[in-house]
Parts: structure tokens; sequence; C-alpha cells
């Protein structure tokens, strides 16, 4: 079985980088709930390359304003043909946010309107069990970005996949710590990203 | 029996025998000209048109009964018919005639004695009937013809194709109606272009929106036509047509015509959106200051169709940390007036955009195509970012002291060996030579030196003591692995630099060192620089951590993960399988399958729809499809590709290259 290897996509306008931490924290996860083999880095992969096909999910983040290329559109639309998953959270946690206004349009010339993913999705039972949907980030709850606690995410469906989900919650934020200080949580809050990764790999 | 009763007889004979012959004659020419014209279709497939022939073959069949009336004319005359036994008894002398003329009067007996005597009725009889049977035989050659043509056509038809088989079924019963049809294609008012006429085509393709005509020959009563699951009206009584609007998606036109039918594919030509490309500014900037003045713009549009409007747009984001403001705006409208290519110009005021420190300008050139049927399609450039860089951020931003990057350091050393050889040779008349090969051999080393750093920079070895590789020979460098291919010339001009500078030939190495010179430049402007820096990286020890946590999941699929498929291919692929196993097991429906496929496939794969074309077209010529199958099946899978296998014999294969 190859290894897992979490992918950060990487495109031409923004900040793709703007939570560098994610990928770590997400594969310590992995590693220490399930048998995923799964790789100990993450690799960051340009949108517009060919190699970004190779991966079956993808983790797109940013504050700034999305633009994607003609290459970068191209890809997407590949990768969902293929079977991949992208997962796009906007850093901002803001739907009036320049992330999100940009992101959604662009999403929906590559892919389609993202949809609301109703709250008893295969998703949200992948591996934990949200009896609630997805889990809410401290970012909504202490009112920043549109003071919104968002109740369901989005996402472009094929074939009954999820071949897009988008989050306007800020897992970004949420997950965007060294996995060494996951121990001091009473809960761990990266187990969604858990059942993301094997939504992502199984579903 | 006088000669006058002897004449009368074989001129009811002659009667006879001509009434007889006459239609065999046409009966045998007709299935003869049909057997021809069936015999020509099945085996050059050149066609005539539907009805014309039956009536080609009728007018030659009557025209040969006509002729053979017109030749036996002459048994409406005694005495005609008279010398014609004449010619056949010349013994007679005229006997007959005279014997039979009623204008002769006299003794008459010696002359019948004569008939007698020449056994005339045994030698006329046979002339009398050799043309019926003659007759008789030619039309059961041509009926037999025709019958094995219609055979052939059939056998054929089993083999080639359909519309073989129907032209040998419509030859013999009542016409196919959806035989030779004809297509007119109008393009949409917007694309201008005129209107096309394609003659019995397996496929229609046209920009969407398109007026498409589908005729052909006889009434439309009875003739049914559907366009996917939509009824599409047919008419006309002298020539049936069937009319409707492109659709944007590929689809099929269904034809039936009572135990006919046919299949045509219908693909959409979508107009493209137009591609713009933002030519200035060509790369994006961070100002120190917040800027005044004017930035100009150029983008260049192109278009499959023509260009309807464009414009520049622009947003101004604010913020920092978690929380961020934009604004979005337009300037430097334009309107190409349907041209293929344009060139866009604009500036913008930097003075009317309220920059402040920190603030992100976005700018990218947005260009709509004439699309008045699904669009206008619109696209936009790749964004050009303008930063203003924040007065504190230099202060307090944490930079580490670090070398220049390995890339700009090559630059500058390969620019320092030029000038270090430059200035050798220009010393070279005061140097004994043993002192200039030897200083030429010191560049020499410090080029080799430069291009194992070059080498370490192609493989991204990091030169801390990471993965630290053994620079080899040239045969190494696998071309595969080479990402920068301006790098990789500039390691192959330092090879060739450093053999001319060891042995004292400077002449000889610099213009191998100005290559690699230029090939680093290239290769340092290819690099985007992003200012940010590298983000951390964490590296998980993963099996330290492996199934540590306390907490459970409730899913124990975790170690099945779903093959990565390429789910459309392998569809695709199924369904071409499907069809080919319809081939073998309904042929008849071989071809409608396939067209089907094509048409399913258009919207995917481009390359994979076109070879199926060829198939279809293949099949309906009757000619070897195989390749342009082969060609489908590669469009969809790929190239076969070589196993892990090993061949248990490594020897050299001697003729095999």
């Amino acid at each position: 079985m190859t290894r897992f290897v979490f992918c950060t996509g990487q495109y031409d306008s923004g900040d793709w980088d703007s939570a560098p931490l994610v990928p770590a924290n997400l594969i310590d996860s992995v590693a220490q709930y399930t048998s995923i083999a799964v790789a100990p880095s993450g690799v960051n992969v340009a949108l517009a390359s060919d190699a970004i096909l190779q991966y079956p999910l993808v983790y797109i983040t940013g504050h700034l304003p999305v633009r994607f290329s003609v290459a970068e559109r191209r890809n997407i639309r590949k990768l969902v043909d293929r079977g991949g998953m992208l997962f796009v959270d906007d850093h901002n946690h803001d739907i009036d946010g320049v992330f999100h206004k940009t992101a959604m349009e662009e999403i929906t010339i590559a892919l389609g309107k993202p949809v609301d993913i109703p709250n008893n999705h295969e998703l949200y039972s992948a591996f934990f069990k949200f009896e609630d949907g997805p889990p809410t980030t401290s970012q909504e709850l202490n009112g920043w970005g549109d003071n919104l606690v968002h109740k369901n995410l989005q996402g472009v469906m094929r074939d009954g996949h999820i071949a897009l989900l988008y989050s306007s919650k800020d897992y970004s934020s949420e997950w965007n710590y060294h996995p060494e200080s996951k121990r001091f949580n009473a809960v761990d809050n990266t187990r969604f990203g858990v059942n993301i990764i094997v939504y992502a790999l199984t579903s | 029996m006088n000669a006058t009763e002897r004449v009368a007889r074989t001129r009811s004979r002659l009667c006879v025998a001509v009434i007889v012959s006459a239609p065999l004659w046409t009966a045998a020419v007709l299935c003869g000209v049909l057997a021809l014209e069936l015999l020509v279709d099945n085996l050059w497939r050149v066609r005539i048109p539907n009805g014309w022939d039956w009536n080609i073959a009728l007018l030659v069949a009557v025209t040969t009964g006509v002729t053979v009336l017109w030749r036996g004319r002459f048994v409406y005359s005694k005495r005609r018919v008279a010398l014609w036994m004449e010619e056949r008894v010349p013994s007679l002398q005229y006997a007959l005639i005279t014997a039979s003329d009623p204008h002769v009067t006299g003794d008459v007996s010696m002359l019948e004695s004569a008939i007698d005597r020449s056994n005339i009725d045994a030698l006329v009889a046979p002339a009398v009937f050799t043309p019926v049977v003659f007759a008789g035989v030619a039309l059961s050659v041509m009926a037999g013809c025709y019958a094995a043509v219609i055979t052939m056509g059939s056998a054929l038809a089993r083999t080639k194709g359909p519309e073989v088989r129907f032209a040998a079924v419509v030859g013999a019963q009542t016409p196919d109606r959806l035989l030779h049809l004809s297509v007119v294609i109008s393009p949409p008012a917007y694309a201008g272009g005129k209107a096309q006429t394609l003659a019995d085509p397996s496929a229609v393709t046209a920009l969407v929106g398109s007026g498409i005509l589908v005729r052909g020959s006889g009434a439309s009563d009875g003739i049914e036509s559907k366009l996917a699951d939509r009824d599409v009206h047919v008419s006309g009584q002298r020539g049936w047509e069937a009319r409707f609007t492109m659709p944007s998606v590929a689809t099929t036109m269904t034809l039936k015509d009572r135990e006919y039918d046919r299949v045509i594919a219908v693909i959409p030509v979508i107009d493209q959106p137009p591609a713009v490309t933002m030519t200035q500014p060509t790369r994006d900037t961070v100002w120190r200051h917040v800027p005044a003045g004017s930035i100009s713009f150029i983008a260049h549009a192109t278009d499959d169709i023509g260009l309807g409007e464009g414009h520049f747009e622009y947003t101004v984001t604010t913020g920092s940390g978690e929380i961020f403001k934009s604004r979005t705006s337009s300037f430097g409208d334009s309107r190409p007036g349907g041209a293929r290519t344009s060139d866009f110009h604009a500036s913008l005021a930097l003075a009317s955009l309220g920059l402040t420190e920190g603030a992100i300008l976005s700018v990218r050139a947005v260009v709509a195509d004439n699309n008045t049927i699904s669009g206008p399609s619109v696209s936009n450039s790749d964004t050009r970012t303008f930063r203003v860089a924040r007065a504190d951020e230099y202060d307090s931003l944490a930079v580490d002291a670090a070398p220049p990057p390995p890339l700009d350091r090559s630059l500058l050393t390969e620019r320092m060996l030029i000038n270090s050889a430059d200035s050798l040779l220009q010393k070279r008349a005061s140097l004994p030579p043993r002192a200039f090969v030897t200083s030429s051999g010191r560049i020499g080393f410090d080029q080799a030196d430069l291009r194992k750093k070059v080498y370490n920079i192609l493989y991204e070895q990091d030169e801390a003591g990471g993965t630290q590789g053994v620079e080899g020979d040239d045969e190494e460098l696998d071309p595969q692995l080479v990402l920068n291919r301006d790098l990789k010339e500039a390691y192959d001009a330092m090879w060739d630099a450093e053999r001319s500078l060891n042995v004292g030939e400077i002449a000889a190495a610099r213009p191998f060192m100005t290559r690699a010179l230029k090939a680093l430049d290239r290769a340092r402007l290819a690099d985007r620089l992003y200012l940010r820096g590298r983000p951390p990286r964490v590296i998980v020890n993963v099996e330290k951590v492996r199934l540590t946590a306390k907490e459970k999941g409730i899913s124990n699929v975790v170690v099945a993960q779903r093959s990565r498929t390429d789910t459309i291919r392998v569809r695709l692929d199924q369904a071409l399988d499907s069809a080919l196993t319809i081939a073998q097991l309904h042929p008849d429906h071989f071809l409608d399958a396939l067209t089907r496929l094509r048409v399913q496939a258009t919207s995917f794969d481009t390359a994979f729809a076109t070879a199926l074309g060829s198939a279809v077209d293949a099949f309906r010529a009757g000619t070897d499809m195989t390749p342009a199958l082969v060609r489908a099946r590669r469009a969809l899978l790929g190239a076969p590709r070589r196993g892990d296998a090993r061949l248990p014999w490594s020897g050299t294969w001697r003729g095999v290259r």
C-alpha cells in the first residue's frame, strides 16, 4: 500500500501557505488514531503542475484573493475527474471576506456551485462520529470574522462523492499549531481532520 | 399445304416468337441492369440516387423490348415473311415468294413441287423459335446474376456495415429513405460564416446554436426523428427534412423509417472562452513606500470566434493578521468589435486607490466573447499583485543572516570566472606558456567546483549535509529527473568550458562560459521569489505516535484505501468493451453502439471520441477499423507500458535497436 502524503495546494495568487502547521498536525493525528500508512511530512505542490494529480487529497487555504490561472483551473478539474478531493478552508472565516468571495467564484467556474452538505453525511462518521455535523472552531465561538457559527460545510459533489469540501469555519487557524502542543488540549480538535482524510481515502 | 399456307403459318409463328421474345428480353435486361447497378454499388460504392436505379433499369429494359418489337415488325407483311423464309432456304430461288404472291396467275404446281422438295419447314422452324430460346436463356442468366449480386450484397453488409445491407434490401424492396442524407449547418449569427452542407454524414459537428437541417429523399410520412429523447418534427412530401438547433451537449439523432433506423452523432463545438494574458507588468511587485503616479497595463486576448468586451479589474485588500477588507472595481473598458485577437491598454492612477501601508493591489484582465447563445464566456488573466510594505516590517521582521541563494552565488561566480578568464587572456602575451596553462587550469578547477554546486541545485541537495549525492558522469543526469532545463544547460556548458580551461584553451572555453552564464540567469529569473520565506517544516515521527491516542474512532475501514481510479476513463473503457462485445453478438447494432459511445465521450476525451469517429467512418466504408480502435484505446488508457518482468537472458540483442 502506498503511503498517504498530505498535499498543500500552491496557487499563484494569494497566501497559500498561511497555515503551515496544519499538514504536520493532521499527519500526527492520522498516525495517532489510524493505521493508515502516512508520510511524516507533507508536500507543497503547485496546482498548475500535473504532479498535483498524484495526490488523493489537496488542502487549499489562504486569506487573500484567489485567482486561479488557466492551468490551475484545468488541474483542479482533472483532479476531481480522477476521483481526487480538494479541501478548501477560508482562513479568514468571513463570508464577506475576500478569500471566500474569490474562492467561491473560482470554484464555481472550475467545478460548479458548492451546495450545503447535510450534517448526517458520511463525512461526519468516516472515522469519528460528529452528531451535529462539522465541529465548531474557537474562531467562530469567539465571534471573529463574520461572527457566524456556520452550521454546514459546503461541497461540490461528483458521483455521490464529495469532490470539493469547502469550509468557512477556519479550520486552518484551529489546527495551525505544532503537533507537540496537542497534548495540552482536553479534546483533540483535529479529529475532524482525520475524518476528512479518511473520507478522502476510503469513500 | 401450299406456299400461301406455309407463309401464313410461319407468319403466325413469327408473331408469337416476337411477342414472347420482347418481354423476355425486357425482363432479362431489367435484371441485368439492376444487377450491374448493385454490383457497382457494392464493390465501389458508386451509388445512384434513391429511386433512379429502377428508373434507369426500366428505361433500358423497355427500350430493349421496343427494339425487339421494332425489329420484328416485318411479320405484318406476308411478302416480307416469305422473303425471310427464302433467306433461310436460298435454294428455292424465289419459288416461295412467287408461289405465294396472289398477283401471280397461272400454274404454280412446279413451284409448289420445288417448295415441297426443299424441306423448308425443317429449315425455318428453328429459325423462328431460336430468338425465343435466346431470350429465355438471357432472362435466366440475368436473373441468376441479379440473385447472386443480392446475395453478395447481403454478405458484404454483414462484414462491412449496415449501409451496404440496406442497399441490397432497397434494391429488392421499397427504398430506405434514411440513405443518402444531406445535412445543412447554418452557424449562429454572432459567429458569422457560411452554411455548410455535409453529404451522408455519420456525425454532425457544429457550433452550439447552429441551425441543423437534415434532408432525405421521399415523403416524410412514417419517418420518426428524435434528438436524444426529444421528438424532432419531420416534414415534406417530395423530400423529407428535419430541423433542430445544435444543443450544448453531445447527443444522438435517431431516425426511423419502418424497419430501418439510423443513428447520427450530434457533436457540439463549444465556443471556447477567450484567453487573456497580462503582458505588462510581467511580475508582482513590493513597494517600499505608498506609491504615487500610475501603472500601465497591457493584456493580450484571443478568442476562437470573436472578442466582445474587455476590461481590467482590481481589488484593493487592506488589513493584517486575521482581519482584511477589500474592494473591487474595474477600469480600462474596451470593445474589440468581434476581433479574434486584441491588445487591451489601460492605466491605473494609484493615488485614487487610497493605498496604505500593508495594502495589496491585485489586478487582472477580464475579457468576454461575443457568444449570444450560451454566453458570453468570461475569462481572466493571471493576477498581478502589488504590495505596499509596512514601514515597520523591515524593523520587526526576524531576518536570519543567510548567504545568498545558491543560484545567485553560482551566477556571480560564473561571472567572476568569465572576468578572470578574460583577464588572463589579455595577459597571455606577457606570460610564459606554462604559467598561462597553470592559471587557466586554476580557473578550470573553480569552474569544476561551480559545476558541482549546480549539480547539487539540480537535484535539490542540501549543501549543509543533507542528502549530499555524489556527482558523477554526465550519464547520471537522467533527463527525466531534471526539472530545470536551464540549469541543465548551464551544467553541460560548464563541463565543456572546464575541459577547455584545463588545457589552457580559454578562447575555446569562453563561448561555453557565456552560455552557462545566460542559462544560469534564465534559471534565476524563472524561479519565483516569495518574500514570505519558507514555511516551517515539521516532520512527524509517525512510528513514535502511531496509534498512541486513547480515543478510538468508530470506523474500521481505515486500512481499506480506495483505489485511485480515473472513474470516467474506467467507465468509458468498460463501455468500449461492451461495444466490442456487441460487435460479435449483434453486429447490426455495433455502429449505433460506437456512435453513442462517441457522443458520450465527446465532452470528456476529445482524442478518444475522434478515434471512435474514425472507427465509425472506417466501419461504414468497409475498411479496417482496427487502427482507429487502437488509437481510441490508447487515448483512453495511454500507450502500453513495459512491465516489471525481466528477461532471463540479458545479453545484447543483435539487430534490435
